[in-house]
């Protein structure tokens, strides 16, 4: 072979080479384009969905049905994947932007690489627990940004997935002595119990169950257990809508403090009350207040391992949670998983989804399905144990302000410092 | 044939090579082609790099030089999906079987990482402390929920924010996986003699037994950095004040309170790392070592978590099941079947949460998005039913509230030992500022110390030896907790250096120490025993009925230059009588270890081989053996 073939075929090796490099540089280099705002259309459109713990088994049932049904936009197919997370927790994460959301300087065509990869975890729906907690983030969306980034109206407007509300349930054997002698339960007969000196023994029941046990998420570390505080802050002061004065009142104070002293303690584990009495038992409480949907998931376990269920009372005053599926508008996320998660919406609040709702004791938002609609629902099977189909909504529970929510968080320290 | 076919064929059986007339055959051209591609595929690879990391340079994201030699050992690649999981000692061996079965499945994330999970063991205690810092692992499982609120409410302090809702939370998702309620461990016939199972037994009548002058009753319990340990050790100032809720730290502090728990506290034997409190040498039987008092007696009761008693029964009394959850502490009860006492009072549960750190990254690698998905996967592993049930049958109380304890298989109803249907009271966890001064009352509770560190800076101590010396008085002074105990160093060479005054403990006279530590040089001969009689002498002086009085002695070498002689010096310190122990460390080979075995044994202390690896966790044990002196 001559110098000239040798020469012919180094360009041509060199020349591929060139291209081949080029492609890589712009790969792995990046060239501030992200294929998520790209014009560009992915086979594949993943969503984040930030999901309240009472709501999240039936949420994952459902992102795991519609991911392998093929739902899609725009030629894509849509993938859910779910992140559980309370809902205290994560308004806190969105107040101090552990999302890592843009500021307003900031264009995502100017991004790096390394950013626009970090922006693919970012949440495109958040599913709170209630709708205040959503409100609460666009205040500070609102400070930070000057602008709502949960929608109110509109296509992308946030809307009610379900519905459940705080329950009293006592262990049956608990149960009774305690109605016999302190009559209705309510907050007030419960901090007669919890103050009882010897406990049991002058409550009617075996003097061995030793003192009255109250089951209660921890407020300030669950959206349920600070809505729990508040109840007993709005029976107290006989009020629907609770302030931070009221909570600060020391008379309350001093109230909470002894009714507290009842409460177990419990504080890991991202459990529920619910949970924590199956898992265990009556150290976890003889009674307390339980999210109804939870309540009813955990009712074979309990009595599976304790022998005896838990029994169902409703308050006078409705303490309710609509769990929003509120769509994130910023700019971190396109518009393709915008619509992805529109349809993941549209999905939850199918009939059939609805009736899904209530294989999780969870009561439908349709108004169309009733809570016995389903033969596997919930509702049906515990309602011997005082499930109620209807619940009067005369009297409920106004939702906490983002102020009422700071002093909720730090109750304890409040009132140990007291 | 023309001369270009001649020349062709001859290629390939003479090639030549002229000086410019190369001739290259068609094979080696493509080889040549071929090397070609991979020195500029190289190059290509190279400046692909290069240009990376210049980039990053500009962008101010180069590789951060952190002086932090817990960032340099904790580190790890940003794709990792490898999740590092610390563990309790009592979870330690049934978690490591479940993770080989989980690694055992060669799950992979979506970008292709092999999902693994390697476990490192550590005390609950310990894993607050790291967890806080950055450590070398993403997630903990601690034995008791109540560890992860420590982590939590140290983080707070450590970041505080005034601007949000809600406080920073360092411990992320959280999961249990298995729960076992505190119970109290006791030898079937001993409990039937306690009345078991007819009558239920309380905290108090086991501390009343232990205190009885008669001396029958022998109970012990793990140190406050375990669940039981808590329990055991809140047992007594709740037993003390009479009360099973509602302890405040007013009470904790009434001198009645404190009285009775610093006599509970000589009544119970509480187990540290490797032995308990005042546990003499451990006979040996057979092959297996036991741990007696001082009287060479077993336990009668031991609290422990249920789980343990469930092993145990399994085993006859006998094998790994040490109660413990120690390594290499060795038997210390008796062998036969245990019944489990829920105390009437009230227990705490061990509930083993699995929670993922949220390293943030900013004192070191963040966590990663496969390591939390490896940390996902896990978790739906250890909550499957196959775990379950394994859990189930390593005597764990599942979290799967659908598995029945009672079930025929099940090992909760094997010899009618354990009662699933119990605990049905708790005890009250203290709030947190009480907890921390319960704890801290425990060690006010033991009587304050003086410390005289007798420490060799003669010539061979020059170099790395002198640094671990120096990290460990460090970690000897940590230790330490109480504002009423006092530490002076001495440093000998050939002669006593120096002679550091005693200083009390607190913020002052800790930074005073530290100073005289740091200060330390290596020179010169050994004059040992006339350092260690200056040291008695100094102490003794000092000595009081309510302090306890001790001298450490740490040497490389022999003793060459000392105008006392090891006999006058034992004259001399009988003579004296004085209350004081002397604790010594052989340090090394070289070191005298007989003359230093003696002078343990002159003073009523005791003796220690270290080395470079080993000096700061023997100073340690020291340091929690002085304070439990009597």
């Amino acid at each position: 072979m001559t110098r000239t073939r040798i020469f012919f075929v180094t360009v041509l090796s060199a020349a591929a080479l060139f291209l081949v490099g080029t492609l890589a540089w712009r790969t792995i280099g990046g060239d501030g384009i992200s294929p998520g705002f790209a014009a560009s259309r992915p086979e594949v459109i993943r969503i984040h969905v930030v999901t309240a713990l009472p709501v999240e088994q039936w949420v994952r049932a459902a992102a795991d049905e519609f991911s392998a049904g093929g739902h899609g936009t725009e030629g894509a197919n849509i993938e859910v994947e779910v992140i559980p997370m309370d809902g205290l927790v994560a308004l806190g994460n969105w107040e101090r932007n552990s999302f890592a959301a843009l500021g307003t300087d900031v264009l995502p065509d100017e991004l790096s690489r390394d950013e626009l990869d970090a922006l693919q975890f970012f949440p495109s729906v958040w599913i709170a627990d209630g709708r205040y907690l959503v409100d609460i983030a666009n205040a500070s969306f609102r400070e930070q940004l000057g602008q709502d980034r949960f929608l109110s109206d509109g296509q992308y407007r946030v809307r009610s997935l379900a519905k459940t509300l705080l329950v009293w349930g006592l262990f049956r054997s608990r149960g009774v002595p305690l109605l016999e002698n302190l009559g209705p339960i309510s907050w007030s007969t419960v901090h007669k119990a919890a103050a009882a000196p010897t406990g049991w023994k002058e409550l009617g029941g075996d003097p061995a169950w030793g003192n009255f046990k109250l089951a209660v998420s921890v407020s300030g570390s669950s959206a349920s257990g600070s809505a729990a505080v508040m109840a007993a802050a709005g029976e107290f002061h006989g009020k629907t809508e609770v302030t931070v004065e009221d909570l600060s009142d020391p008379r309350f104070g001093i109230w909470l403090t002894e009714l507290m002293e009842a409460a177990t303690e419990f504080s890991g584990g991202g459990t529920s009350s619910a949970e924590r009495v199956a898992i265990f038992g009556y150290t976890a409480g003889d009674g307390g207040q339980f999210l109804e949907s939870e309540l009813l998931q955990n009712m074979a376990g309990i009595q599976t391992r304790w022998q005896e269920p838990i029994v169902l009372h409703y308050p006078s005053v409705t303490n309710w949670f609509d769990f929003p599926f509120a769509i994130w508008v910023g700019p971190e996320t396109s518009a393709l998983q915008k619509n992805a998660a529109l349809a993941f919406q549209e999905f939850l609040l199918s009939e059939a989804q609805q009736l899904k709702a209530l294989e999780f004791g969870l009561r439908p938002v349709d108004r169309g399905v009733a809570v016995d609609a389903a033969a596997d629902s919930l509702f049906v099977r515990w309602q011997r144990l005082g499930v109620q189909k209807e619940v009067s909504t005369d009297d409920e529970m106004r939702p906490a302000r983002r102020d009422v929510l700071s002093v909720l968080a730090r109750w304890r320290d409040l009132y140990e410092g007291q | 044939m023309s001369e270009e076919q001649v020349e062709t064929e001859q290629e390939p059986t003479e090639p030549t090579v002229g000086a410019g007339e190369q001739i290259l055959s068609r094979r080696h051209l493509f080889a040549l082609a071929a090397v070609g591609s991979l020195m500029l595929c190289a190059c290509s690879l190279t400046t692909l790099r290069a240009g990376n990391w210049i980039a990053e340079a500009l962008a101010g994201r180069g590789p951060e030089i952190s002086g932090s030699d817990s960032t340099a050992a904790a580190d790890w690649p940003a794709t990792s999906a490898e999740l590092t999981v610390a563990v309790s000692p009592s979870m330690a061996g049934t978690l490591n079987e479940l993770a080989s079965s989980f690694n055992g499945l060669g799950l992979r994330t979506p970008d292709g990482e092999l999902m693994e999970v390697e476990l490192v063991t550590r005390s609950s205690r310990e894993m607050v402390g790291e967890s806080v810092q950055q450590p070398a692992y993403q997630a903990v499982t601690p034995d008791s929920s109540l560890w992860l609120r420590q982590i939590d409410r140290r983080w707070a302090e450590l970041f505080p924010e005034e601007h949000v809702s809600q406080p920073a939370s360092r411990v992320g998702r959280t999961t249990l996986f298995a729960v076992s309620p505190v119970v109290i461990a006791v030898p079937l016939d001993v409990a039937q003699q306690l009345g078991w199972p007819q009558q239920s037994i309380g905290w108090k009548e086991i501390q009343a037994r232990a205190a009885s002058p008669a001396g029958k009753f022998n109970w012990g319990h793990p140190g406050p950095s375990s669940t039981a340990g808590i329990a055991a050790t809140l047992s007594k100032f709740y037993a003390g004040a009479g009360i099973t809720r509602g302890l405040t730290g007013e009470i904790a502090t009434q001198p009645d309170v404190i009285g009775y728990v610093r006599q509970a506290e000589r009544d119970a034997h509480v187990l540290e790392a490797g032995e308990w409190a005042g546990a003499r040498p451990s006979p040996e039987e057979g092959r297996e070592r036991f741990v007696t008092d001082t009287n060479g007696r077993l336990l009668d009761a031991f609290v422990t978590q249920e789980q343990s008693v469930i092993a145990w029964n399994r085993s006859s009394g006998r094998g790994p099941s040490s109660l413990s959850g120690m390594e290499g502490v060795g038997r210390f009860l008796p062998a036969g079947l245990l019944a489990a006492i829920y105390p009437r009072e009230g227990t705490l549960w061990a509930d083993h949460p699995l929670a993922l750190l949220e390293l943030d990254g900013r004192a070191g690698p963040a966590v990663t998005q496969n390591q939390r998905s490896t940390f996902r996967a896990f978790t739906d592993f250890l909550l499957g039913e196959e775990s379950q049930f394994a859990l189930l049958e390593a005597g764990f109380r599942p979290v799967d509230t659908t598995v029945a304890l009672m079930a025929e298989s099940s090992p909760f109803v094997e010899n009618g030992t354990v009662n699933p249907l119990l605990p049905q009271t708790l005890m009250p966890l203290a709030p947190q500022p009480v907890l921390e001064m319960v704890l801290d009352a425990w060690r006010l509770s033991m009587a304050p110390v003086r410390v005289l560190l007798v420490v060799d800076t003669s010539e061979s101590m020059a170099g790395s030896k002198l640094t671990r010396t120096k990290a460990a008085l460090h970690g000897f002074v940590i230790q330490m907790q109480g504002d009423g105990d006092m530490v002076g160093l001495v440093e000998f060479g050939p002669g006593v250096k120096r002679f550091g005054d005693l200083q009390q403990l607190d913020a002052e006279g800790r930074r005073q120490v530290q100073l005289q530590i740091e200060g330390m040089e290596a020179g010169g001969s050994t004059r040992l025993l006339d350092a260690v009689w200056a040291a008695y002498s100094e102490l003794g002086v000092l000595a009081k009925a309510d302090a306890n009085c001790a001298i450490v002695v740490l040497t490389d070498g022999r003793d060459n230059d000392s105008e006392h002689r090891l006999r006058s010096l034992r004259r001399a310190i009988a003579e004296a009588g004085r209350p004081v122990s002397i604790h010594t460390v052989a340090y090394g080979r070289d070191a005298d270890g007989r003359l230093m075995e003696e002078l343990a044994r002159i003073g009523g202390g005791r003796f220690y081989r270290a080395d470079e690896m080993t000096v700061e966790e023997v100073y340690r044990q020291i340091a929690a053996s002085i304070q439990r002196e009597e």
